[in-house]
């Protein structure tokens, strides 16, 4: 398989370090990459820190196609709290070498903790690894940097930050030779903790799990991505600056912080003139598409620029001077400045200046200006330091109605397309978990380039559907490390094909992702990093955009008179994702997706073991608002009203574990099949049914995404058996003393110590069922129970719902003491 | 007379120029436009965008802008002086030419 298996942990503080293996379960469910890194994370960091305190961790990661000779594959990413969001998990990703050399060199990631006192840089040598003093070259910029170091280290990938890293400016990036992990302040991160540099050569090899039909595979793909005509021709003839004369005449390409979406002299920046100053391709190892490149304007020569760096320091803030914007470009490189973070906070300050709020700030057009403020940025020096914090910080700060106009999502200032003109890139910036980004979901590929077929910009029709589903596609493919480029040529509809993914996974892997897999894996990824948010306090007002998209019609060209009100779609869109209708991930999504819930608490079940459909149903609601998490629909029910009672519950309880209880002895699959058509997420099996019905029913679990709860009523050795059912799929073992059993050995009759057996033997859910009440539910929550299973205290109650808040409450104030 | 402003972007531009102007009497569909564009660039040169009556892939075509797909498509009728703007798909497509 292409993982090195192996995580290298190094701690800045004590300087020490340690090999870790790879954790197959997590690569397995989060493949690597940026998934792997949310859930090293979600998992390490404490909610609340500072992202600038030692206490934030950073990631560095690469993705099981890293380093494999499939295109476009040479990525690798970091993750790390933003400091510039300052509560949002984000992950960047680079094109350039060192990803490949560190899997090369034996590590599929780097995790790094804590912060040195004095500068360092991190040097590794296949498994030589050491960490160096950078005194020498702190405060040298990018360019300087990997200059020294290459000398000194000769053949290896060398990734740095400059000055504005080391100034902890909100928004610094790190240059990995030509090309740059740029969004939400990573550079800030290693400055932090003192990290100049780090420096990496490997020399071993990878293998692949199935070589030869990875092979086949693979050249599948490279004809795809030759045969196209973005990503076979147009990319590599022109760059990504070909893209500005195609925005501007749909009018989305924001002009003067965003005040419209037309620029008048698109001509003097377009793709079609830069190409009269290409000098080569810098395309990224192993690229075909080869969009990157280097251009010479006048005496300024210069990586790109890029279509994104072209508009942040152009129109963004009314310059069309190509000199200004090369030397603007080249100089964000060398300081190691994101040019987007940096054209947007310029762009506003530029607007305070036209509007007066700042006296002293320049207007919209003066380019010598932006060369002095990047200077200044970096070095935090007067304004300089204000703008260094980002726009939302910068608003907060100068206030007076500037707010408005910072032009950001989450604290992460947007990008090069208007979302007003562009319905589906409002949502996608407005619910992205890392802020305005364009990254998480593109929907210009279907807005804008038609591909692969054309969707009407200014429509809000489907696109909570395309928006989710790209976001899931992206987090995946960001996982694996290919660049999103491909999917332009990948994508054959509007739903997204990605077998040609899941194919090269499955055959360089060894793991079998097929598509539902590929889909799943980023539907995971974007829940957890969903859920981090949550934790630090985000909430759905934060999936909003600025009140400029709002309020703010665009004023001209062929979105005249829009805004970019998400309401009605954010709704749509959270009802897609299994969210409640606060943007909240339910729990039948978390279970779904084998997420555990932010804080674990036991769930509880109510168990509606009646006969009348429209009893049950009316004492679900009531139950449902008292807060109960999952409804069972109980045996003599589903006897009673048959298989439309878990359908009419299904829909009446979209967000809501709805279970099954079949209590299926024989027919393991057909039965399961015929609960998970139905709707339910969970379906009972008895725990004394023979081994070949309880493997059925567990493949059937696996093929219609159902949960296989065993129940352990009448079996004689439960804790055994429950060892026996876990071996075999079993998701949850049940616990369960039947309300026969219960009528003639009296009501309080619980095995805890049998659940306490368990709870030491088994590692999946346990539930608990038979007799449970007020006063025995902290016991049983004690002894190790993750749902508690209630019928009569629920169903017989006068007041259902009172008496599921009762015994919610009790839940909950067990897990705070 | 309504003057028709036809732009051409990429490796179109190449081969069209940059801007060019057709003059018509009275409104026309799209597809009728593709007439004069012929008689002004030679007879081949409509069916780089079309196959007969139908768009060929790898070409957007924005009227004012807007994309004709979200309009009528190539019935779409011009009644006024507007800009019909030609893109390959992101400047790729040479190898359809």
């Amino acid at each position: 398989m292409t993982y090195a298996k192996q995580i290298l942990r190094v701690n800045l503080k004590t300087k020490e370090w340690k090999d870790e293996p790879l954790n197959l379960e997590i690569a397995h469910k989060y493949l690597g990459g940026r998934g792997y890194a949310v859930k090293v994370l979600f998992d390490e960091l404490e909610q609340g820190i500072d992202p600038l305190s030692q206490e934030n961790k950073l990631v560095i990661m690469t993705g099981p196609m890293t380093g494999s000779n499939c295109p476009t594959t040479s990525r690798w990413c970091m993750a790390f709290k933003s400091p510039l969001t300052q509560k949002t998990l984000n992950t960047t990703h680079c094109g350039g070498n060192l990803g490949i050399e560190l899997k090369h060199a034996g590590y599929d990631g780097i995790i790094i903790e804590s912060a040195s006192s004095s500068p360092i840089y991190l040097l590794i040598n296949d498994n030589s690894i050491s960490i160096e003093d950078a005194s020498d070259i702190w405060g040298k910029n990018i360019n300087e940097t990997q200059s020294i170091l290459m000398k000194r280290h000769g053949k290896s990938s060398i990734a740095a930050i400059g000055t504005a890293g080391e100034n902890l400016v909100r928004y610094a990036c790190v240059r990995n030779e030509n090309r740059t992990a740029g969004r939400g302040g990573i550079g800030a991160v290693w400055g932090s903790k003192m990290l100049k540099a780090v420096v990496v050569h490997g020399s071993n090899k990878l293998s692949l799990a199935n070589e030869y039909a990875y092979k086949k595979v693979n050249k599948q793909f490279l004809d795809v991505l030759r045969g196209h005509p973005v990503t076979g021709t147009g990319m590599g003839l022109y760059g990504t600056s070909i893209l500005v004369n195609l925005v501007n005449k749909h009018g989305v390409l924001p002009v003067k912080n965003f005040n419209t979406g037309i620029f008048s002299n698109v001509r003097d920046i377009a793709g079609e003139t830069l190409k009269e100053y290409f000098v080569k391709k810098e395309p990224c190892r192993g690229c075909p598409i080869s969009c990157g490149r280097k251009s010479k304007y006048r005496d300024v020569e210069t990586s790109g620029p890029e279509y994104e760096s072209l508009w942040a320091l152009g129109p963004n803030c009314g310059i069309s001077d190509l000199e200004i914007i090369f030397k603007a470009n080249s100089l964000c490189n060398d300081l190691g400045i994101d040019t987007i973070s940096a054209g947007n906070v310029i762009g506003w300050f530029m607007e305070c200046g036209e509007k007066g709020l700042i006296p002293q700030a320049s207007k919209f057009g003066d380019g010598n200006s932006l060369l002095t403020l990047l200077e200044k940025i970096a070095k935090r020096e007067d304004e300089g330091d204000l703008l260094a914090n980002g726009v939302q910080m910068a608003a907060e700060q100068i206030g007076k109605g500037s707010e408005v106009f910072a032009c950001h999502v989450k604290g992460l200032e947007l990008p090069a397309y208007d979302p007003r003109g562009l319905k589906g890139m409002a949502l996608s910036y407005s619910t992205s978990n890392s802020g305005g980004t364009h990254l998480n979901s593109y929907t210009v590929i279907q807005e804008v380039l038609s591909l692969p077929h054309f969707v009407d910009p200014l429509s809000s029709t489907g696109k909570a559907e395309l928006v989710s589903n790209m976001q899931n596609i992206f987090a995946t493919i960001d996982s694996a490390e290919w660049c999103k480029f491909t999917a332009m040529a990948v994508f054959s509809t509007l739903k997204c094909e990605v077998d040609l993914y899941a194919k090269l996974l499955t055959t360089a892997t060894g793991f079998f992702i097929d598509e539902v897999e590929f889909k799943k894996i980023g539907e995971r990824i974007y829940n957890l990093e969903r859920l981090f948010n949550i934790r630090e306090g985000l909430t759905k007002e934060d999936d909003n955009l600025p009140s400029r998209f709002l309020d703010e019609p665009l004023p001209e060209g062929p979105a005249k008179g829009q805004t970019a009100d998400i309401k009605d779609n954010l709704q749509e869109y959270y009802h897609i994702r299994g969210w409640d209708e606060l943007g909240v991930p339910s729990n039948r999504k978390l279970e779904e997706l084998d997420i555990e819930p932010i804080s674990k608490t036991a769930r509880l079940q109510v168990a509606l073991d009646l006969r009348d459909l429209d009893e049950a149903i009316k004492i679900a609601q009531r139950s449902a608002l008292g807060g109960v998490d999952w409804i069972e629909v109980g045996t003599p029910l589903i006897k009673s009203a048959g298989m439309e009672a878990v359908r009419k519950l299904r829909e009446l309880f979209p967000h809501k574990v709805i279970v099954a209880d079949l209590k299926t002895m024989d027919a393991g699959f057909l039965e399961t099949e015929m609960a998970a058509l139905a709707g339910a997420d969970v379906v009972c099996i008895l725990g004394i049914a023979p081994d070949s019905t309880i493997i059925d029913a567990v493949g059937a679990g696996k093929k219609f995404n159902i949960k296989i709860f065993t129940d352990l009523i009448g079996v004689e050795n439960p804790v055994e058996r429950a060892i026996q059912l876990e071996k075999l799929g079993a998701d949850i073992i049940g616990l369960h003393i039947g309300i026969d059993q219960q009528l003639r050995s009296g009501f309080d009759k619980i095995p805890f110590p049998i659940l306490a057996e368990l709870k030491k033997r088994i590692k999946v859910d346990i539930g608990v069922a038979g007799g449970l009440k007020a006063e025995t539910i902290p016991k049983a929550i004690e002894c190790g129970a993750d749902i508690l299973i209630i019928g009569g205290a629920i169903t017989r109650s006068a007041n259902p719902e009172k008496a599921t808040r009762i015994l919610k409450a009790l839940m909950t104030e067990r897990k705070e003491k | 007379m309504i003057t028709i402003t036809l732009s051409f972007f990429a490796f179109l531009e190449e081969q069209f120029g940059r801007k060019q102007f057709i003059s018509i009497n009275e409104p026309i569909k799209i597809i009728e436009l593709f007439r004069y564009f012929s008689t002004k660039n030679g007879e081949e040169s409509s069916s780089i965008f079309l196959s007969g009556t139908q768009l060929n892939n790898g070409f957007t075509i924005l009227l004012n802008g807007r994309n004709i797909q979200a309009l009528d498509e190539l019935n779409t009728i011009l009644e006024e002086e507007c800009e019909i703007s030609f893109f390959p798909a992101i400047a790729g497509g040479l190898n359809q030419l």
